[in-house]
C-alpha cells in the first residue's frame, strides 16, 4: 500500500517552486528556447530523462514542439493556476498535452474534467497509454485505480461521488483540470466536484480551457463567476490579435489568393429580397413589442450562423410573454435563414424545392405573412427561373463556384505546380478542398465525379422536382458527362455508353432513378478522396465538358490518407469539411498532417480553420516557396461575405469584454480556495470548513460533546446526482450522504422522504404507473411522503412552458393535472412542493430540516430493498405488504376489495384450499371469485406472440450479469451528456 | 379594507370569505345555469331555518356561500353546484376529501387570512387541498410560505395559473372521488400469464426471467406455492436468496399480527 501512496514530488512541483526564479527567465526564455531547441536537436542520443526539471527546460527538449505563444501560454498555465480563453483555432490542445505528458506519472493522480469524447480520445491517442487510467466501473476497483496515479477522464457524476464517499483520495489528487470551462455554472456538477476537492485539498492546481470567448458574453459577469466557480484567479487572453500570436504567425505568412466569385443575376436579387423580408419582419417585431429588450434581433444577425444561439439567450427566459405574432415572426426567420443558406450554397434544384415548400397553402395558413410580400413572390419566381428557363424547360443554373473550382483543379493548380518544379516534375499535387458541411462535400464530390448537369438532375429526382422537357444543350451536357464518367468507371456497365445516345432522356431517366436509389444509401459523408486523371488535347476541342475526370478513391478511409498516397502517384484531391462528427475540429489539423497538402481550397470560410491553416504552416516552418497555396473562392459584398465578417467582429468584442472586465476584475485574495476564507461565504454551520471533518472523526468515535455543531445531512439518492440539486443542497452548507436508496430520492429527516420530478419525469412517470408505484413504497415507510416538482429556472414557472412547441398543448396539460390529482385522492398523506427552480429547493430543503432529527443512512437503504425490520408509520401495518402486492396484481382482485381479502383471508395457503364460492365471498363478486380461482389452479401459458420474448429472455438469462455493467455504462453516459448540454 | 377602493381587486375580496363583509352577490347565481339556480334557492331557503341541512344530491359539490360569485365557478361546467353556509371548507367535494381555495394576490394582502381558516379546519377532512391560484408576477415568496404552511398543516397543495385551471381542477376532484388509481397504475396485460409474470416480479429478487421460468416448471401458481423451498432453489437462475425471499413471501400470513 505505502510505495502505491501517491507522492506529490515531481519534477514539475520543483518548477512550481522556482517561481520566482522564473521572473527573470521568462524574458530571455525565448531566446533561450531557440537556441536550446537547436542544441537540442544536435545531441541526438535521447538522454534519460532528469527527474528534476524545470518548465523551462522541458520546453527545451527535442520532442517538445510548440510555437511561440503556445510556449506562453504553457509556462503560464505551468506557474500559475489559471483560466486559459484562447481564439478558435488557436488551438490550445498542444500545451494542454504537454501539460498533461509532463504530469504523467505514477506519483501524480490528475483529473481530467468536462472533456468531449472528442478531445478524450485525442489525448488518450497522444499519450503514454501507461499512465492513462480507464475510469472503472465498479467502486473498489475505481479506487484502486485512484492509488495508482496517473491521468484520468472521468465523468464528473462518479467523480462526484467518490469526492463525497472519500474514495478517492481527496489530499493526494495533484491537479484538476477543467475543459471547456466557459460551460461551468455554479449549480453544474462539475463547479461541485471542484469546491468538494478544494474544501479538502489546498495544494492541489486546478486549471482550465476554454477556446469559446464568445460564450463568455452571455449573461451577467459571466467570466468573473466562472472564474469563482473554478476557483481562479488568473485569467490568461489569447486573442488572434495578441502580439505575441502575432509575432509567431506572421513570418509563416502563406501565400493565398481571393477569388470573387460573382453571384448569379438570380442569385444577387433572391438575396436582396430575402434580406428586405427579414428586414421587415426585424422592424415589425421590434414594433410590436417595445418593452422587450430585442438587441440581438439584427438582420445582420439573422445571416450568422449563431443566430439561433443568441435568440435563444435572450428569448428563453422570456418566451411565455411574448405573443403569438412574434413566436411565427422568429419561427419565420428561421426559415428565411434556411433560405437564404440552401439559395447561397445548394444547387438551384435543391433550393428551389425547398422554397416550394412554402408556397404550400399549408404553410400560408400558419406564418406571419410574409409569403404575401411582393419580395416573397419575387423570390419564388426567380428560385423558379433559377432550374427552368423561358419555355419552361428543366434547366436549372450552375452553382457560381463550380467553374472557377474546376478551372482551379485543371489549370491553375497543375500550371502552378509547373512553375513550381519545373515543367517535368513527376510530383502529383495534393489539394485539399474545404467546404462547411457534409452536404456542400457531397454536392461537389458529385459535381466533380459526374458533372454538374447529371448532379443537378439527380438532386431533381430525389427532391421530386417535376423535371419536365430537358433543355436541349442541358441534356447534351448531361449525357456527355454520363458518357464520360461510365467510360472511365469500365466497371459500370458498358451498354449504358451505347445506349445512351440513341434514346436520350427517357432512358436517362430511368437509369437515373436506379442510380439514384444506390446513391442516396451511401448518405453524405465528411470527407471523400478523389483523384483526377488528366485528358490531354483531344477534348479541347470542347469548351463545356470538362477536360478532366475525377474519379473517387473507393473504400478509402480517413485514417489511411496516408497509405493511398503512397500507392498512388497520381494527383490527389481530399474533399473535407471544417469539422467532422468524429474528430471536431481536430480532424482540419489532423488531415493537414497526413496528406500535407500544397494547395488548399477554400470553397466556404471559416475563421477556425483559416487559423488552423495559419498554424499549420508555423509549425513546419518552410521557406516561401514551399509553404502552402490558399484559395478562397467567394462571394464577395454577399451575406456569405458579411457573416464571415460577423462573426470575425463578434469574437474580437468578445475578446474585448474579456479584456475590458479582465481590467476591471476584483478577485479576492481567498477566491483560490487554498486558504478557509472561501467556504465561509457559503458554510454556515460549522465555523470552519476544517471543523468540518473533525466534526465527523469525533462523531464516528461516539463522541456526543461536538454534537452542538452538527452539520445538518440529507441523504440523496446516487442516482439523483445527475441533477443540480445536490450540488445546491450543498453548496448551502448541508452535507449529502449518496446512498443507494430504492425508496425516494432525498431523505431530509427519519419522517421526511422527498421523490423529485422534473416535469417531463412526472408526466412519464405519471402515465407509466412507476410514480404510483414510487408513492406506494413512500407512504408505507415514511410519515411524510413529498412529491417535489421541479420546474426549471430558465423556463417560465409554469406547466404550459413546456409544451410551447406541441399542438396539443392544453390537452396534455389537463390530462397531466386531472392524473396528478387522482394520485393525490389516493394518497392524502402525500404532500406536493411545486418548486420554480432547484435554487428554491435547496433553501427550502434547508428550512425544513432546522429542529429536525438527522436521518440514518443505513435504515433508509435498508428500507424497501429488503424487509423492513422496523414497523415505519404508514396505515396498511397490519398487512404484509410483499403479499398486499402480491395480490393486488392477481387478476380479479382490486384496491377495493383487496383489504377484505386480506382481513379474511389468512394465506395463500388457505386461499388455495377454498372454492371458488368462497373467493367470490371473500371478494364480494363471483366474477372476481372466478377469476382468482382460476388463475390460482389452472396453468397459464404465455400466448403464441409472448412465446419468442419469453424464450429470448430464457436464453439472455445467462447474460445477465452483462446487463447491468451496460446499465451503469448508461448511465454514466447519460450524466455525462446532461452535465455537457 | 374600504380604502382598497381600486376596481381589479374586487372579484379577488368578493371570492375571499370576509368576515366583516358577508354580502350575497345576487345578479352571479341568477345567471348560472337553470339546475344549479334552483338549487342555489333551494339550499338558500332552507338554511334559514334548520340546522340540519336538506338531503342534498351526492354527485354536487358542496361550495361555500361565500364562494359565490368566484370566477372560477363559471369553468365548473359538468358536476352540479350546491351553495351551503354549513361547512367549514370553501368547496368540499367528496365524503372524505375538501378544498381551500386561495387567490396568491389575495394572500399577499391579507397574509393570515389562511392561517385563521386552517385553524377553523383542522384536520377534519382525509384529504385537504389547498388551490392556490398563481395570478401575480413573482410567485416564489409567497409560494414558498405557502409550501410550509402546507406541510406543516398536512394540506395537499396544488397550483393553478388562472382561474378556468382552477375551476377545472374543482370539477376533477369531484369526478374522480370514486375513481380507482388504474389511470396511473401500471397497465398489466390481460392475459392471464402476463398477469402472472407481473405479480410474481414484484415480489422484489424475482426478475421476469425468474417468473417465466418458475411458470414452465410448475404450471400454477398452485404448485409454485405448494413447492419447498429447497425445491424453488433449485430452479434455474433462483438461487437461494431470491427462493427463500419468494418462500417467504407466499407463505407469510396476510396479517402481520
Amino acid at each position: 500500500m505505502s510505495d502505491q501512496e501517491l507522492a506529490p514530488e515531481s519534477g514539475i512541483e520543483v518548477a512550481e517552486k522556482e517561481v520566482t526564479q522564473q521572473e527573470e527567465t521568462a524574458s530571455t526564455s525565448a531566446a533561450a528556447a531557440a537556441a536550446a531547441a537547436a542544441a537540442a536537436l544536435e545531441s541526438q542520443e535521447d538522454e534519460e530523462l532528469a527527474n528534476l526539471v524545470t518548465a523551462e527546460e522541458y520546453l527545451m527538449r527535442k520532442d517538445v514542439v510548440l510555437l511561440e505563444y503556445e510556449k506562453q501560454m504553457f509556462l503560464d498555465l505551468v506557474h500559475t493556476d489559471g483560466l486559459l480563453v484562447c481564439a478558435k483555432g488557436l488551438s490550445y490542445e498542444r500545451v494542454l498535452l504537454n501539460l498533461l505528458n509532463v504530469y504523467s506519472d505514477a506519483g501524480n493522480l490528475l483529473l481530467v474534467i468536462n472533456s468531449s469524447d472528442i478531445e478524450e480520445q485525442y489525448y488518450k491517442s497522444k499519450l503514454e497509454s501507461k499512465f492513462v487510467h480507464e475510469v472503472a466501473n465498479t467502486a473498489q476497483e475505481r479506487e484502486r485505480v485512484y492509488l495508482e496515479g496517473g491521468i484520468q477522464f472521468i465523468s464528473t457524476r462518479i467523480l462526484v461521488v467518490d469526492l463525497l464517499k472519500q474514495r478517492i483520495p481527496i489530499e493526494l489528487i495533484t491537479g484538476v483540470i477543467v475543459l471547456r470551462a466557459h460551460s461551468i455554472i455554479e449549480s453544474c456538477q462539475e463547479a461541485f466536484a471542484l469546491r468538494l476537492y478544494r474544501q479538502r485539498n489546498k495544494t492541489g492546481f486546478i486549471k482550465a480551457f476554454s477556446s469559446s470567448p464568445e460564450a463568455f458574453t452571455i449573461g451577467y459577469a459571466h467570466i468573473e463567476r466562472t472564474m469563482r466557480n473554478l476557483f481562479l484567479k488568473h485569467l490568461y487572453i489569447w486573442p488572434r490579435f495578441h502580439a505575441t500570436v502575432r509575432a509567431a504567425l506572421q513570418p509563416w505568412q502563406t501565400q493565398t489568393i481571393e477569388l470573387h466569385v460573382p453571384l448569379s443575376v438570380h442569385m444577387s436579387s433572391i438575396q436582396t429580397h430575402i434580406l428586405d423580408i427579414m428586414n421587415f419582419l426585424v422592424r415589425e417585431i421590434k414594433r410590436i413589442n417595445r418593452t422587450v429588450d430585442m438587441e440581438a434581433i439584427t438582420v445582420e444577425n439573422c445571416v450568422t450562423k449563431k443566430f439561433h444561439k443568441i435568440l435563444q439567450a435572450q428569448l428563453d427566459c422570456i418566451w411565455h410573454q411574448l405573443n403569438s405574432q412574434t413566436k411565427l415572426i422568429v419561427a419565420d426567420l428561421k426559415i428565411l435563414r434556411s433560405l437564404m443558406i440552401s439559395t447561397m450554397y445548394q444547387d438551384a434544384v435543391s433550393a428551389y424545392a425547398l422554397i416550394k415548400r412554402y408556397r404550400g397553402t399549408e404553410y400560408a395558413m400558419s406564418n406571419s405573412g410574409w409569403t404575401l410580400l411582393d419580395a416573397a413572390e419575387q423570390i419564388f419566381m426567380l428560385s423558379k427561373q433559377r432550374v427552368y428557363n423561358g419555355q419552361n424547360e428543366f434547366a436549372p443554373e450552375h452553382c457560381p463556384k463550380w467553374q472557377p473550382l474546376n478551372e482551379l483543379l485543371t489549370v491553375d493548380i497543375p500550371s502552378d505546380m509547373r512553375k513550381r518544379l519545373g515543367a517535368n516534375h513527376l510530383q502529383a499535387p495534393k489539394v485539399l478542398i474545404l467546404c462547411q458541411d457534409a452536404r456542400t462535400c457531397y454536392q461537389l464530390k458529385q459535381y466533380l465525379t459526374q458533372g454538374g448537369a447529371r448532379f443537378l438532375l439527380q438532386q431533381a429526382m430525389h427532391h421530386e422536382v417535376h423535371v419536365g422537357k430537358l433543355n436541349e444543350e442541358f441534356a447534351r451536357q448531361s449525357q456527355a458527362n454520363a458518357m464520360a464518367s461510365n467510360a472511365a468507371q469500365p466497371k459500370s456497365k458498358p451498354q449504358q455508353a451505347a445506349v445512351a445516345p440513341e434514346q436520350p432522356q427517357l432512358d436517362e431517366l430511368t437509369q437515373l432513378l436506379l442510380d439514384n436509389d444506390a446513391e442516396q444509401l451511401q448518405m453524405f459523408e465528411e470527407s471523400y478522396m478523389l483523384t483526377m486523371t488528366q485528358t490531354q488535347a483531344p477534348l479541347k476541342a470542347e469548351p463545356n465538358a470538362n477536360e478532366s475526370i475525377f474519379e473517387i478513391i473507393p473504400e478509402l478511409e480517413q485514417f489511411d490518407v496516408s497509405a493511398a498516397l503512397q500507392e498512388q502517384r497520381q494527383p490527389c484531391i481530399c474533399l473535407q469539411t471544417f469539422k467532422t462528427e468524429r474528430e471536431g475540429a481536430l480532424a482540419l489539423e489532423h488531415m493537414l498532417e497526413q496528406l500535407q497538402p500544397q494547395y488548399v481550397i477554400m470553397y466556404n470560410t471559416n475563421v477556425t480553420a483559416i487559423r488552423q491553416l495559419e498554424v499549420y504552416e508555423a509549425r513546419c516552418r518552410r521557406p516561401p516557396a514551399e509553404r502552402l497555396k490558399i484559395y478562397f473562392l467567394i462571394h464577395a459584398r454577399t451575406v456569405e461575405e458579411q457573416s464571415y465578417l460577423t462573426s470575425l467582429r463578434r469574437e474580437k468584442s468578445a475578446f474585448e469584454l474579456i479584456i475590458d472586465t479582465k481590467s476591471k476584475m476584483v478577485v479576492p485574495e481567498y477566491q483560490d480556495g487554498k486558504t478557509d476564507e472561501a467556504f465561509v461565504l457559503f458554510k454556515s454551520y460549522d465555523d470552519e470548513p476544517a471543523g468540518n471533518a473533525q466534526t465527523r472523526q469525533g462523531a464516528n468515535a461516539g463522541a456526543a460533546l461536538t454534537a452542538a455543531r452538527i452539520t445538518p445531512k440529507i441523504i440523496v439518492d446516487m442516482r439523483e446526482f445527475r441533477s443540480d440539486l445536490p450540488c445546491l443542497i450543498h453548496r448551502r452548507g448541508l452535507e449529502v450522504l449518496p446512498v443507494t436508496i430504492t425508496i425516494g430520492d432525498y431523505i431530509l429527516t427519519p419522517e421526511i422522504c422527498v421523490e423529485r420530478k422534473s416535469i417531463s419525469d412526472l408526466i412519464g412517470s405519471l402515465n407509466s404507473g412507476r410514480l404510483y408505484n414510487q408513492c406506494v413504497q413512500m407512504q408505507r415507510y415514511y410519515a411524510k411522503p413529498i412529491l417535489l416538482i421541479e420546474f426549471d429556472q430558465n423556463r417560465p414557472f409554469h406547466l404550459q412552458g413546456k409544451f410551447m412547441l406541441s399542438q396539443q398543448t392544453t390537452a396534455t396539460n389537463a390530462d397531466i393535472m386531472q392524473k396528478l390529482q387522482l394520485l393525490t385522492l389516493h394518497f392524502p398523506k402525500l404532500r406536493l412542493i411545486w418548486s420554480p427552480s432547484p435554487y428554491a429547493t435547496a433553501q427550502l430543503f434547508e428550512e425544513l430540516k432546522l429542529g429536525k432529527e438527522e436521518p440514518d443512512a443505513q435504515l433508509a437503504a435498508s428500507l424497501g430493498s429488503e424487509e423492513a425490520l422496523t414497523d415505519a408509520a404508514g396505515d396498511q401495518l397490519q398487512y404484509n405488504n410483499a403479499i398486499h402486492d402480491f395480490l393486488l396484481r392477481l387478476p380479479g382482485v382490486h384496491t377495493r376489495n383487496v383489504h377484505g381479502l386480506l382481513r379474511r383471508g389468512g394465506s395463500l395457503r388457505q386461499l388455495l384450499e377454498r372454492t371458488q364460492t368462497e373467493l367470490a365471498d371473500l371478494l364480494q363478486s363471483t366474477e372476481s371469485g372466478k377469476l382468482l380461482w382460476d388463475i390460482l389452479h389452472v396453468a397459464h401459458l404465455p400466448e403464441k406472440d409472448e412465446v419468442a420474448g419469453s424464450t429470448a429472455l430464457l436464453a439472455a438469462s445467462k447474460q445477465f450479469g452483462h446487463g447491468a455493467h451496460n446499465r451503469f455504462r448508461k448511465a454514466a453516459g447519460e450524466a455525462k451528456r446532461g452535465a455537457r448540454r | 379594507m374600504d380604502d382598497l377602493g381600486d376596481d381589479s381587486f374586487d372579484d379577488v375580496l368578493a371570492a375571499m370569505d370576509m368576515p366583516t363583509a358577508p354580502k350575497q352577490s345576487k345578479v352571479e347565481a341568477a345567471t348560472k345555469s337553470a339546475e344549479t339556480g334552483t338549487k342555489i334557492g333551494a339550499s338558500v331557503s332552507s338554511t334559514g331555518g334548520a340546522a340540519k341541512p336538506p338531503p342534498s344530491n351526492p354527485h354536487s359539490i358542496w361550495v361555500h356561500t361565500k364562494q359565490r360569485g368566484n370566477p372560477i365557478l363559471k369553468s365548473i361546467l359538468n358536476v352540479p353546484l350546491e351553495f351551503r353556509d354549513d361547512i367549514v371548507a370553501d368547496y368540499v367535494v367528496g365524503r372524505t376529501s375538501c378544498i381551500l381555495y386561495l387567490s396568491l394576490k389575495y394572500h399577499n394582502l391579507n397574509p393570515d387570512y389562511i392561517c385563521q381558516r386552517l385553524k377553523t379546519l383542522g384536520k377534519l377532512y382525509e384529504l385537504r387541498v389547498l388551490l392556490v391560484q398563481v395570478d401575480t408576477p413573482e410567485p416564489n415568496n409567497a409560494l414558498k410560505s405557502l409550501t410550509r404552511i402546507s406541510l406543516l398543516a398536512d394540506l395537499t397543495m396544488m397550483l393553478a395559473w388562472n382561474a378556468e385551471e382552477a375551476g377545472k381542477i374543482i370539477e376533477t376532484y369531484k369526478q374522480f372521488e370514486k375513481r380507482p388509481p388504474d389511470l396511473i397504475m401500471e397497465r398489466v396485460e390481460s392475459n392471464p400469464h402476463q398477469k402472472l409474470v407481473a405479480a410474481l416480479t414484484n415480489i422484489k429478487p424475482v426478475n421476469k426471467t425468474d417468473a417465466v421460468t418458475l411458470l414452465q416448471i410448475f404450471g400454477n401458481l398452485e404448485n409454485i406455492a405448494n413447492a419447498s423451498e429447497e425445491r424453488l432453489s433449485q430452479v434455474m437462475g433462483l438461487g437461494p436468496r431470491k427462493a427463500k425471499k419468494l418462500f417467504k413471501t407466499l407463505h407469510e400470513p396476510f396479517l402481520s399480527k
